[in-house]
């Protein structure tokens, strides 16, 4: 008797109704950015170049540690350097708007040492991704006018 | 009146009379100390059985008020020899079952069988613990909200280490490494645990981050978990902030036993393709593999032991996950007297692991996050490492009377890591790691004056010396020191029907070089019984933990830029507690019982790892002020003579940062526990255990800012499913963990495991 009216008990939690939990998101829609950089000026010392990369932010940073939010920006391989130029493509690039972009510089071992050398600045700093659409940045390094960090209108 | 001793003054010359008697009188009571007691002796033997007349295993015997016990063999056999005569009580007790109790007198040389059939209870009147007060008591009597896990919980999972079997207690997460009782910690990748871990009462911290080391201990010989809810330190010291699990290791049985246990399992590939193909290893099985060998015995009335040798490997189910580990552990016990006890318990632990830290993002949960723009070939989600720990705890007990003991233990627990070499594969020096000890000793008195009062008194003492390469301490030297004295107190009083307990810890901490910090701890509990089977209770205490080691000195770059902080404060809480626990019989049909609990816990300067733009780095400070509030609600039922067993556990917390506002990240407010056990019925038994948890309100704010999709959440549904045979001594038991194969977050940006089976085969003979 007892085995009989144990068995549904057993049996019930199988009857328990969930959904699979935790799934991949779905993959976006995404464009492309393409860049152009140029450089004026004297390029800084050879031991503070340690990496040199475009970036893009969904976002207007508030400190250096912003820099690690990798979930929220878009950063290119390392840049050429030292040139007087470069172009380059960025693909698969999750369609959206990024608030604050330009080239950056990390000047010493620490993962936070970054700060912008350059920015884009027209539509305040702004542009958009597009489905299926290349987006064109264009980029002017001035090494003698560096961008202030934090931007000013956050600090 | 001392007898039988020889005294070697008896012809000694002497030309002055009183001097000589003087020196006569101070032998005889010098030897009378020393020299062994020599009477007839007798011994006790017998069987204990349940009402089926089946013999039960591990059951203890003890002779009261001598320290003489045995717990009864595989057959349900025991034998005590080398009694003197006298009066005793002769107690037998397990878990599961009611306390069975016989006066007896001893007269010399005799030989005595006493059988004893014992009925079994999934909650008993009779069920003792020892956490809530430092000394044996029945659980109806305990003041405060305690679980227990008794042989029988640890044995039918297949628990590869006690977090494992921590997961089925009411109110507690395991969140990775890290155990969370009521919402107490959040999650800090085991830097400093707000749960104090102890081995037979004596605490378990890493010197290095005061980790819980919860692979240190000797899963065979475990008899059961108590898991104290609420704020130790009044008793236990820095550390139990949040709650106390006390690990209480078997007796030697009286009739040598061995136990053989051999695991096998894997976990099943990920369901979600997406996973599976961005991982080389994504498509396969992964493997466990585990065998533990022990061995104890009560050898003669002098001496037993128990040896305990445990290999174990897993693959892990995601990249970076492998862990393999060897452990030995061994308890030696001598009864030095009838009233002295000298137990020594040491162990080895030999583990090699990768710690998966986050995943690289939602879309590539199995594999460790790394940063682009780095240029590490080591993904920064990860850290491998070599880690081996050695533990050293001896004890020494001695009844003075009937209602006085004392006991005096010492202890030294050590760890080595050496991080693993990217390019050979090998572990790298301690120069390059970490290495540190933890050792001290303590006494404690206990005294029983009458039926109605007893009182704990103790005074102990560590020190922490930690070397690593991850620390600057504030000499400068990578070596940190955390020396520790503490003197302890409780009071229990009945006064007419009511439990009177009130505590008192008095801790001072010196903190490397620089200051010393003393926390008074207070504590005061009080027990109503309104019948029998009704007791209210009502406990208010508080509790602190002191930085780690880690907390307050590491500064290093390898990972994150993390710096370090001598200014660190210990955190402190406050807890209130009131509850109500009943037993209610169901006729003929079985048992059910009742614990409700109310709780309100509020927290000072809890410490978390936050990004400081002073040092464009990482740093543990003092961070908020917070509260957590909530009630638990726990049934058991055991029904036509415990063949089904049922428990569930609700807790609701209501978590509050006083000072930024909104909750407290990475708490759930809903827990809910349900275990199910049906049998045996023809030798065969089965069971479930059900998880479910609310998702937390949010994660970490800055774990968030540098960690890929940590925000996302899911609620925690999860169900294991086991089903096993037992024949005699060979038990085979089959678990499919997450049998629903239900996809969810342990902690922020780390998958738990998918559906996974475990073999277990275990023989005892």
């Amino acid at each position: 008797m007892p085995i009989r009216l144990a068995l549904p008990l057993l049996l019930a939690p199988l009857l328990w109704s969930c959904d699979g939990g935790l799934e991949p998101p779905p993959l976006p829609e995404t464009g492309a950015i393409a860049v152009d950089i140029t450089y004026t000026g004297r390029w800084p010392s050879a031991d503070s170049l340690v990496d040199w990369r475009f970036v893009a932010m969904r976002f207007i940073p508030r400190d250096t540690s912003d820099f690690l939010q990798l979930n929220r920006m878009v950063v290119s391989s390392g840049l050429n350097r030292p040139t007087n130029a470069q172009s380059l493509v960025l693909t698969n690039v999750e369609v959206g708007l990024f608030f604050y972009n330009g080239v950056a510089q990390r000047f010493d071992d620490n993962l936070l040492s970054w700060r912008p050398v350059g920015l884009y600045e027209p539509n305040n700093g702004i542009f958009e991704v597009m489905p299926g659409e290349t987006t064109f940045v264009s980029v002017d390094v001035d090494f003698s006018t560096l961008p202030v960090f934090p931007p000013p209108f956050v600090q | 009146m001392l007898t039988s001793a020889r005294c070697p003054f008896s012809h000694h010359p002497s030309s002055n009379k009183p001097v000589r008697t003087f020196l006569l009188f101070l032998g005889v009571v010098t030897l009378s100390l020393w020299a062994p007691h020599t009477y007839a002796q007798s011994t006790i033997q017998g069987q204990v059985v349940d009402v089926l007349g089946l013999p039960l295993p591990n059951v203890n015997l003890r002779l009261i008020p001598s320290e003489q016990g045995t717990a009864t063999a595989s057959n349900g056999q025991y034998q005590i020899e080398h009694i003197a005569p006298g009066s005793y009580v002769l107690r037998a007790s397990a878990i599961g079952f009611e306390t069975n109790e016989r006066v007896i007198d001893i007269a010399p040389d005799t030989l005595l069988t006493i059988n004893f059939v014992l009925i079994e209870r999934v909650f008993t009147t009779d069920e003792v613990v020892v956490t809530g007060a430092r000394r044996e008591q029945a659980l109806l009597d305990v003041p405060h909200s305690i679980a227990v896990l008794s042989t029988e919980d640890l044995t039918i999972r297949p628990i590869i280490a006690i977090d494992d079997a921590l997961r089925s207690v009411s109110g507690v997460q395991v969140q990775g490494e890290q155990i969370n009782v009521r919402g107490s910690s959040g999650f800090s990748f085991n830097v400093g645990s707000r749960v104090l871990l102890l081995l037979d009462g004596v605490p378990l911290l890493t010197p290095d981050v005061d980790g819980v080391p919860f692979e240190v201990l000797p899963l065979a010989q475990i008899e059961r978990v108590e898991v104290f809810k609420g704020p130790g330190s009044a008793l236990y010291g820095g550390g139990a902030l949040g709650g106390v699990i006390n690990a209480i290791t078997k007796t030697f049985p009286a009739s040598p036993e061995t136990d053989v246990r051999l695991l096998s399992g894997f976990y099943e590939p990920s369901q979600f393709r997406l996973w599976r193909n961005q991982w080389d290893k994504g498509e396969e099985r992964r493997r466990i593999l585990g065998m533990s060998v022990s061995r104890a015995h009560q050898v003669n009335d002098r001496f037993g032991y128990w040896l305990s040798i445990n290999v174990h490997e897993d693959q892990g189910f995601t990249n970076f996950s492998y862990r393999k580990r060897f452990s030995g552990y061994a308890k030696l016990g001598w009864q030095l007297t009838p009233n002295q006890r000298f137990d020594v318990l040491t162990g080895v632990l030999l583990r090699e692991k990768d710690d998966f830290l986050f995943w690289n993002s939602a879309r590539d949960a199995l594999n460790p996050g790394s940063f682009s723009f780095t240029n590490s070939d080591t993904p920064q989600g990860t850290n491998d490492n070599r880690s081996d720990q050695v533990s050293f705890l001896p004890s020494y007990t001695r009844v003075l009377s009937s209602s006085l003991f004392y006991k005096v233990s010492g202890r030294l627990f050590g760890i080595f890591i050496r991080p693993i070499d990217n390019e050979t594969g090998e572990p790298r020096g301690l120069n390059d790691g970490t290495f540190g000890f933890r050792y001290g000793g303590e006494v404690q008195v206990n005294y029983a004056p009458s039926a109605s009062q007893y009182l704990t008194l103790g005074l102990t003492g560590d020190a922490n010396t930690t070397r690593s390469s991850f620390f600057i301490t504030n000499d400068g030297d990578r070596v940190g020191n955390q020396p520790e004295v503490a003197a302890f107190s409780q009071y229990e009083q009945t006064l007419g029907n009511l439990d009177v307990v009130a505590g008192l810890r008095y801790d001072i901490y010196r903190i490397d070089t620089e200051e010393t910090v003393t926390k008074l701890s207070p504590k005061l509990s009080l027990r109503y019984p309104l019948s029998p089977t009704v007791s209210l209770r009502a406990a208010y205490g508080e509790g602190f933990r002191v930085p780690s080691l880690a907390e307050r000195f590491v500064d290093n770059s390898d990972f994150f830029p993390l710096v370090q902080n001598i200014g660190l404060q210990p955190e402190t809480s406050r807890s209130f507690e009131a509850g109500i626990r009943t037993t209610y019989p169901l006729s003929d049909l079985g048992m059910i019982s009742w614990d409700v609990a109310a709780f309100w816990n509020d927290y000072w300067d809890l410490i978390e790892p936050k990004f400081v733009a002073e040092f464009s780095a990482f740093q543990f400070v003092n961070l908020f002020r917070a509260r957590i509030r909530g009630f638990e609600a726990t049934t058991t039922l055991s029904l036509f003579d415990a063949f089904v067993r049922m428990q569930a556990g609700y807790t609701f917390m209501d978590t509050e940062d006083l000072d930024a506002g909104g909750a407290l990240p990475s708490r759930p407010p809903h827990l809910f526990k349900g275990t199910l056990d049906i049998g045996p019925w023809k030798h065969v038994y089965a069971g479930f255990d059900l998880r479910l948890a609310s998702e937390p309100d949010r994660v970490d704010t800055d774990f968030a800012r540098f960690v890929p999709d940590a925000t996302l959440l899911v609620p925690t549904e999860v169900l294991d499913v086991r089903v096993g045979t037992q024949f005699r001594t060979v038990r085979l038991t089959l678990t499919l963990k997450n049998a629903l194969n239900y996809s969810y977050l342990e902690r922020p940006a780390f998958l738990a495991p998918p559906r996974h089976l475990l073999a277990q085969l275990q023989w005892t003979f």
